[in-house]
């Protein structure tokens, strides 16, 4: 599952698989910005089928901070 | 107290010598709470009282948010902590705008008598504070943040004397943990000690300080006069003094808000705190919504995380809705300036660009990517987003509408004239020479990276060597007084 997730990363914010890891963040990816960050909300609401909160959403500083989220939602990554 | 002032600088070292002296957790973190208290009211004298009471209101609040134990009771707690601050924010920063909006509506209708206005004392840092509280409050509501069981870690999170005026804008969840561990250290010979003054962060500390006042008080104020010359009445000015006008102002701004900000992160470093950067290389922006990743961050992310992702969240699919929000939100962070139409237009402005961008990208994204992702396409987004960029400026630095007005027309339609600008330019050589070295180090920290970490490992007679290019021309080019910080006003 951890493949997967890094895979929407790369699609939805255009970078090569191999430079996304739990620590990446905005600080790390360039295309991070709220743009693309709605449009990982999306794309990670569409594969797993699930819904976030505003609080997850804003919580999310890392990588790591996401797959937090998918286990909250019983997404085993 | 102002930071380019000698007030401060014999405020700073008092503040680090007894810290440094009296190694007591205790007496240190009391100590630092009363310290940012006499720093305010130094200059804002009983207005202190409202930071106090915006403490006192969001600890209670919060701590009662989290212990309510229906929703219902939640959200009436929450309305009041949001009422309270807000309302004391309102009342003082906004009382004057809304009985003069008030006044001209009466006097298109006809209603007779005017309301006088109260002509109140803006609280210094009143803004920035609020905000600040405010989070708290809201990650609480919302669930993601555990409320701090102790007042006095709260009142240094608030109050805490580095960004307490002018920002950046904290976050308790980034703040609060660092002053806890300093707390709750009790391990071997740093049984005692709290804060800690080590070397490498003083290192650090005094090059950020250094470099922010070397924007200030060499850049910005005097850069300053060549923005008077041409702002202070543009009618009759040609585009090109115009678009210079622009141009120094954005540098003006930018090297005295960041400036600031440099300043206060350093200070906070020296004493042991990490507060992350406000400013990171905003004229390299290559879209409006890259700006906002570089520009004034604390306060995007605050907008951002609490009111656009908010309001959008649930009509994010919707391009209206997106466009609505963005408005919206910019709107707010343009009255959140100040109380004046100026103000409203500058994040209007910003608004409308980021939305079209935002909506543009959301649909040509993908087939315009190859050609953005090149050189030439790269520099092309870079001079774009900078000459909308500095188009907002001259609705945030000139507030007469027929002197804005003209200045935006001639800025938009370009005359081609040149024999004044180049005058301009011949009466105001240093500032021009200064525009030039401001550009060249803007970008080779764009293209370094992060300088002043840099600065702070070269060895000590470099660092020493640094200190006195930066010393040096700030003392031979001081402009006489110590001129305000434009954010101080906000």
């Amino acid at each position: 599952m951890t493949s997967k997730l890094y895979e929407i990363l790369s699609q939805v914010f255009d970078i090569d698989i191999s430079l996304i890891n739990d620590q990446s963040s905005p600080e790390t990816i360039e295309n991070w910005d709220s743009f693309h960050g709605l449009a990982l909300i999306d794309a990670l609401e569409m594969e797993f089928n699930i819904q976030f909160s505003i609080s997850e959403i804003t919580d999310v500083k890392t990588v790591a901070d996401i797959k937090k989220h998918l286990k909250n939602h019983s997404i085993e990554i | 107290m102002l930071f380019n002032t000698l007030d401060f600088l014999i405020f700073l070292p008092i503040v680090l010598g007894i810290i440094a002296i009296f190694h007591y957790r205790k007496f240190q973190h009391i100590f630092l709470i009363f310290a940012s208290l006499f720093f305010l009211y130094y200059t804002d004298n009983y207005l202190v009282t409202l930071l106090i009471f915006t403490i006192l209101l969001h600890f209670y609040i919060g701590r009662a948010i989290f212990n309510a134990n229906s929703l219902r009771r939640k959200k009436a707690l929450f309305v009041v902590g949001l009422a309270g601050s807000l309302g004391l924010l309102g009342f003082f920063k906004y009382s004057d705008f809304s009985i003069t909006q008030f006044n001209i509506l009466g006097n298109i209708f006809d209603l007779g008598s005017e309301i006088s206005l109260l002509n109140l004392a803006l609280p210094i840092g009143i803004s920035f504070y609020t905000f600040q509280s405010l989070s708290y409050i809201i990650d609480i509501y919302r669930g993601s943040l555990t409320p701090t069981k102790s007042l006095k870690e709260y009142a240094l999170f608030v109050a805490f004397f580095p960004p307490l005026v002018a920002g950046p804008i904290l976050r308790a969840s980034h703040f609060l943990p660092q002053l806890k561990e300093k707390l709750e250290k009790s391990n071997g010979s740093e049984r005692l000690k709290l804060f800690i003054i080590k070397n490498a962060d003083l290192k650090f500390g005094i090059s950020l300080m250094a470099i922010g006042f070397f924007k200030k008080m060499f850049f910005a104020d005097n850069i300053s006069p060549l923005v008077n010359n041409i702002f202070s009445n543009p009618i009759g000015m040609e585009s090109f003094s115009i678009i210079l006008g622009a141009i120094a102002f954005g540098v003006q701004i930018y090297c005295d808000f960041s400036g600031y900000s440099d300043i206060a992160i350093g200070a906070a470093a020296i004493l042991g705190f990490k507060i992350p950067l406000n400013f990171n290389k905003p004229f390299f922006a290559t879209s409006p919504s890259d700006y906002w990743t570089r520009w004034h961050i604390s306060l995007s992310t605050w907008v951002r995380d609490y009111l656009y992702y908010p309001l959008v969240f649930k009509h994010r699919r919707s391009n209206i809705m997106v466009f609505s929000c963005l408005l919206a939100s910019m709107l707010v962070m343009g009255l959140w300036h100040g109380a004046s139409w100026n103000f409203i237009i500058w994040g209007g402005l910003h608004g409308i660009f980021l939305a079209v961008f935002t909506v543009l990208r959301k649909k040509y994204g993908k087939s315009t990517e190859s050609f953005f992702k090149t050189k030439f396409g790269k520099i092309f987004s870079i001079v774009v987003t900078q000459y909308l960029i500095f188009f907002t400026f001259i609705a945030f630095r000139i507030q007469n509408f027929d002197h804005m007005w003209y200045a935006m027309q001639k800025y938009i339609l370009l005359d081609f004239n040149t024999s004044q600008t180049i005058e301009i330019i011949k009466n105001n050589e240093f500032p021009i020479l200064l525009l030039i070295l401001f550009t060249i180090l803007h970008y080779i920290s764009y293209k370094k990276g992060n300088l002043p970490e840099l600065i702070s490992k070269l060895k000590l007679r470099y660092w020493i060597l640094f200190l006195f290019c930066v010393v040096l021309p700030i003392s031979l080019f001081y402009v006489g007084s110590a001129q305000e910080f434009i954010y101080f006003q906000f």
